[in-house]
């Protein structure tokens, strides 16, 4: 029996979905285990990411070319009411603002450099996931530039050094971070003040709250809002004392034998532009 | 002719999914979040057929995975599945400017979590398992209903600059 040209289309298109379907399962189940399918994703992931760069840096370079057009002309009025002003300071009076402004940017540099004791790498974000079902953050950053798997990642805001999320994937000059609110991360920490451990795991929104659990009854009733929580560094990948997040509700039921704390994290990740990748895991 | 389409959309749905994920992201959460490569791919299969649906879904589904932490082949299955279902409706359906769009992309949306759900459970293991049927996707849903007529006409304008004469 002979098939009619449109029924052969058919199973050819059929045959063709079936095939493309089985190359995703495949690629699917070998994921996690195969070092083959591994590197197609960093090939991948290093070849899409060169244009996912490209977006980011011309697209900052035009939002930086008309926001300078508008700053000279606000620069140039402004400038124009100073040199108003400037005749009625005197001299004596500019010279101590000048100092007490420099004496506050030494300040804030020395904490800087306290706070920081590992080797770091400065990165700058250029991508997130484009669907809602995983969280990944990119960043400018790979192989190349000494980035390796596990690393962890702060950032700092307002004075603190507070976790972003850990390296999972790198590629030749980027790589994808696992971020604090995902649900699949989670970290060893312990509250700064009263030391009680637990472990902080995300719980998927970029906007919700953090949650912290296995922390013992004992702490109960001393906990408070707003107590702060860090990485007690009981695991191999993050350093101790970096910031996590605050407390914001404790949550104890009866029939469970810990606590459950909600964080707010420190870093707000609706603002965050650059990280730091330390050079303190397993890999490097 | 026919692959220059085909890359010309692909294109097309990667630009999207660069936007989607640098600039859209600069937004606040719960301010935009649809999934327009999915949208245009929901066009374009419509328009095109189920080969140029299946393939151009596959593709872009493919780039989406390797930018995310999602598992490789994730992405590209759901999209190579609807890509394959909407291109069997070539021809079956009538195209008007609003009503039409958001239907359509309702109801690939829906089977975008549902085909998610069922690759979960069948491939990943439940740590690597994403929660589908969130407060975020719901959001999702809305933002590319809303969004569906806009990039519908966009798409029917890129037809028309590059294809019409040639029979698009």
């Amino acid at each position: 029996m002979k098939l009619l040209p449109g029924n052969n289309r058919i199973k050819k298109t059929t045959l063709l979905f079936v095939l493309l379907l089985i190359i995703n399962s495949a690629l699917m189940i070998s994921s996690d285990r195969s070092k083959e399918t591994l590197r197609i994703s960093e090939i991948g992931f290093s070849f899409l990411s060169f244009f996912q760069k490209g977006f980011v840096y011309t697209t900052s370079f035009v939002v930086e070319t008309v926001n300078s057009i508008n700053e000279l002309r606000r620069v140039k009025i402004e400038y124009s009411k100073l040199l108003e002003r400037i005749s009625i300071y005197e001299a004596l009076e500019k010279d101590y603002l000048d100092l007490r402004r420099e004496n506050n940017k030494l300040r804030d540099l020395l904490t800087f450099s306290r706070t920081i004791r590992t080797e770091r790498i400065p990165a700058q974000i250029i991508g997130h996931d484009s669907g809602v079902f995983f969280n990944t953050i990119t960043i400018d950053k790979g192989r190349r530039h000494g980035v390796a798997v596990n690393m962890p990642v702060v950032a700092f805001q307002d004075g603190f050094q507070g976790l972003v999320g850990k390296v999972v994937e790198t590629g030749h000059s980027s790589s994808k971070i696992i971020p604090l609110y995902d649900r699949r991360f989670s970290v060893a920490a312990r509250l700064q003040n009263l030391r009680h451990e637990g472990i902080v795991s995300g719980t998927g929104r970029r906007s919700s709250l953090i949650t912290m659990n296995y922390v013992s009854r004992n702490a109960g009733g001393r906990i408070g809002y707003g107590d702060i929580v860090i990485t007690s560094g009981l695991s191999s990948i993050y350093p101790s004392g970096i910031y996590i997040g605050r407390v914001r509700n404790v949550g104890a039921r009866e029939y469970e034998p810990a606590l459950e704390l909600e964080l707010e994290p420190v870093i707000d990740f609706s603002r965050l532009e650059f990280v730091f990748v330390l050079k303190t895991g397993p890999d490097s | 002719m026919k692959r220059k389409k085909l890359i010309v959309v692909i294109i097309v749905m990667f630009l999207f999914v660069l936007l989607q994920t640098t600039l859209f992201r600069k937004f606040p959460e719960n301010f935009i979040y649809p999934d327009i490569a999915l949208i245009i791919l929901v066009f374009f299969s419509i328009n095109r057929g189920v080969t140029d649906g299946l393939v151009s879904g596959f593709v872009i589904g493919m780039a989406e995975d390797f930018l995310s932490l999602a598992p490789l082949g994730f992405n590209s299955f759901i999209k190579t599945t609807i890509g394959f279902i909407f291109g069997n409706f070539k021809d079956k359906m009538f195209l008007d400017p609003i009503f039409f769009p958001m239907l359509v992309v309702l109801i690939a949306t829906l089977m975008k979590g549902f085909i998610a759900v069922i690759i979960s459970l069948a491939f990943l293991s439940p740590e690597a398992s994403p929660a589908v049927f969130t407060y975020r996707f719901a959001i999702e849903i809305i933002q590319n209903c809303i969004c569906a007529p806009f990039v519908f006409a966009f798409m029917k304008l890129v037809k028309f600059y590059t294809f019409e004469d040639r029979g698009f």
